[in-house]
């Protein structure tokens, strides 16, 4: 258990000394908003409808742009194979990793969702429904955007690469947060969306912490 | 038995075995394809409801089932390799992906010419639409992660990771159209009732189906056989049969 949270320590370490590796993404978050935003113009009655799935994609892909360089480092510097060698798990490594990467991307996103939903002519109870959603599906494609990141490791521009793998994995849990998107719009029940987008969530961490440790055994070993 | 499976993982022995296949399997599947599409185009039945548009079913229903399977043997490659260290089948399912990405667009393509008349547009997000795309995704990312990993000389367990990965897509597009009720029909085919088509649309359907199979391990076949070639020209076996051609 202390690997874990050491693991989470290291992480906020090196996010505090790189801000970068964090607040690059953000800002390239809050620029895709604007790109959206400024091609619809500025009628409020379809920026209602539409806000909240631009700020959806756009943490997607900004998502993408901080995983290209979650393990990177780490096996440049060669501490990934230090981590594989030893008797500590690399399901907690990545769990670890995943958890920290979840934390610097996606709390100041949602804290900074009210007033970009404000500017957006998104009502309050909207926001509400965005910020749930968003809630509900970060660690999902945080999940997936890390196994993305152990296939493409040692890759030269993988920050794309890892877009087209994991992209296809992405299209459920989009198609379920735009029902509750959508559900919330009708004033209709939002539950069955939240349920089966907890269901994607627990999905994803039964299955791919799995699949990054085993790309990253394959890493290490090459 | 066992010691035919073991055998077959030596990319020299799999050459030797493997000569005559393309040409035999490409054979059955023409002759198996085009008497399914003379029977299916003229001779069988039209549809009550659809007419003579129906006909494209002959291309598209076994196209979507045959793009699964090949997924499936994808897949079944990459486990085999990731578990044994049989390079063969790392090759195996390298050679696999572009025929199903071949075969995912013809479904999405066929599928979309058959709903222009039937259903009044050529596309519609549903269930089943969506993920076959998916799975045309799938096999493009495979494809694209295979380059990059080659290009950096690398080997090929990432990308079998990844199609494992995958493989969760497969029982989402087969059971789609039972789950959500959309605009795509539900399986006129299950392994427990009787068809709810006539012999004389199903038969048809079936060779072509058994047609579209031969093609594939035609085809797979003869694209390993290049993969082992070209990785082995160095070595002795392959300069001399290189020499007899």
């Amino acid at each position: 258990m202390t690997f874990f949270f050491k693991t989470i320590a290291r992480e906020f370490l090196n996010y505090r000394r790189k801000p970068g590796l964090f607040l690059n993404p953000l800002i390239f978050f809050g620029l895709v908003v604007f790109l959206f935003v400024l091609g619809l113009g500025p009628d409020e009655a379809k920026l209602n409808q539409a806000a909240s799935i631009f700020i959806l994609v756009a943490s997607l892909l900004s998502v993408l742009m901080s995983a290209e360089s979650a393990y990177d480092q780490d096996y440049d510097e060669g501490s990934l194979e230090l981590v594989v060698v030893s008797s500590n798990s690399l399901l907690i490594y990545s769990l670890a990793k995943s958890l920290a990467h979840w934390v610097v991307t996606f709390l100041p996103l949602i804290l900074l969702v009210p007033f970009i939903g404000i500017g957006l002519f998104l009502d309050v109870e909207q926001i509400w429904v965005l910020c749930l959603g968003i809630l509900l599906v970060s660690p999902t494609i945080i999940l997936l955007a890390s196994v993305g990141a152990a296939m493409t490791i040692s890759l030269p521009r993988n920050g794309v690469l890892i877009g087209i793998l994991v992209l296809p994995f992405y299209v459920p849990p989009l198609i379920f947060v735009t029902g509750l998107f959508e559900a919330a719009l009708l004033k209709q029940n939002v539950f069955p969306y939240v349920y089966w987008l907890i269901a994607l969530l627990f999905l994803a961490l039964g299955l791919a912490p799995f699949a990054t440790s085993a790309c990253l055994r394959i890493a290490a070993e090459d | 038995m066992l010691g035919w499976f073991h055998r077959l993982g030596s990319p020299k022995t799999f050459f030797g075995m493997s000569q005559s296949w393309p040409k035999t399997f490409g054979l059955l599947s023409l002759l198996l394809l085009a008497f399914g599409t003379v029977w299916g185009l003229l001779f069988a039945p039209p549809d009550y409801q659809q007419g003579h548009s129906v006909r494209i079913m002959y291309v598209h229903v076994p196209a979507a089932a045959v793009a699964q399977s090949c997924y499936l043997i994808m897949a079944i490659s990459s486990a085999v390799f990731l578990i044994w260290n049989i390079k063969l089948a790392d090759w195996a399912a390298k050679s696999m992906a572009p025929i199903g990405a071949s075969l995912a667009f013809l479904v999405l393509i066929t599928g979309a010419i058959w709903g222009k008349p039937t259903w009044g547009t050529w596309w519609v997000w549903d269930a089943r639409l969506t993920s076959t795309l998916v799975l045309l995704m799938l096999y493009l990312g495979i494809i694209v992660l295979r380059n990059a990993l080659e290009e950096k000389g690398n080997d090929g367990r990432p990308c079998a990771v990844l199609a494992l990965v995958g493989l969760v897509n497969l029982p989402i597009i087969k059971y789609s159209v039972d789950w959500w009720f959309t605009l795509h029909q539900p399986a006129s085919f299950t392994l427990t009732e009787k068809p709810k088509m006539p012999p004389e649309m199903w038969i048809p359907l079936l060779i072509m189906a058994a047609g579209y199979y031969f093609f594939v391990f035609s085809v797979w076949t003869s694209r390993i056989r290049n993969e082992i070639i070209s990785r082995e020209r160095k070595t002795a076996w392959a300069k001399a049969w290189a020499g007899s051609q």
